[in-house]
């Protein structure tokens, strides 16, 4: 009976490769599904680019530096607790 | 036929049921990073927030520059003093895609606004108010900063910054 079977270049290796199959093919169908949901999320935010370019933060902390030394820092704390809160 | 020629045989046979299968694992392979790669980039990548920092950029250094208020152009009287074209700002023909709102606080009064000018589209001002992202919605970004104007009088100015374009950035 074993003969008969390793003869016939065998029923188990048809089994492993019919199993490797559907592995590799739920595995791409895995990958497939997560891709899509990552690139619907797809975002290019100000922070992941170099050179501070589109983060408008830097430019206005620019802005209240030189109005900061005009002043010589007078209520400096008190604008930097009122410009970091949330709703003025 | 000798041993040697019924082993050859055998493995051809073999060889070639196992082909079949090899040629099915790498078309699988191949449409798989094929689709992968088609999916990803086919969808848009959203750059508003970048976009709308951009223009809260250039709106403040119209507004203020060298750390006092730009009086050239904002009259605390009239609104209607302020147009962002005074500014080499302009949104061609992409006008209802756009939003902005300044908003000027004295400091010593945060609760009144001195002086407030808006434009664009006023409908996107709305979708501002829902902090929760809700997916295919105009995107919001809102920065505040400090300037002082010729008297030294402080005020704390606030820009929002609304933009629509969902087609081209939201799928």
């Amino acid at each position: 009976m074993l003969n008969k079977f390793n003869k016939k270049g065998g029923i188990g290796d048809i089994f492993a490769w019919v199993v490797a199959t559907i592995v590799i093919a739920g595995l791409l169908f895995f990958f497939l599904v997560s891709s899509s949901i990552l690139a619907k999320n797809k975002k290019i935010l100000p922070a992941d680019i170099d050179l501070n370019i589109g983060d408008g933060s830097s430019t206005l902390e620019v802005k209240n530096f030189l109005s900061y030394t005009i002043t010589n820092n007078k209520d400096r704390q008190k604008i930097e607790n009122i410009l970091e809160e949330k709703n003025v | 036929m000798g041993i040697i020629d019924m082993k050859k045989n055998s493995l051809n046979k073999k060889g070639k049921l196992l082909s079949i299968w090899w040629f099915m694992i790498w078309a699988i392979v191949g449409g798989g990073i094929v689709g992968l790669a088609a999916i990803f980039y086919g969808n848009p990548c959203d750059i508003r927030a970048v976009e709308a920092n951009l223009l809260i950029d250039k709106i403040s250094d119209c507004v203020s520059y060298g750390g006092r208020i730009n009086e050239n152009l904002i009259s605390f009287e009239s609104s209607n003093s302020f147009d962002l074209s005074n500014c080499y700002i302009n949104f061609l023909n992409e006008e209802e895609e756009f939003f902005y709102k300044i908003s000027f606080y004295k400091l010593d009064n945060l609760e009144q606004v001195v002086f407030q000018k808006s434009g664009g589209n006023l409908n996107l001002e709305s979708f501002c108010e829902v902090r929760e992202n809700l997916g295919a919605v105009p995107l919001c970004v809102e920065k505040k900063f400090y300037s002082l104007d010729k008297k030294n009088n402080q005020y704390i100015i606030k820009i929002l910054v609304s933009i629509k374009k969902i087609e081209q950035n939201v799928k």
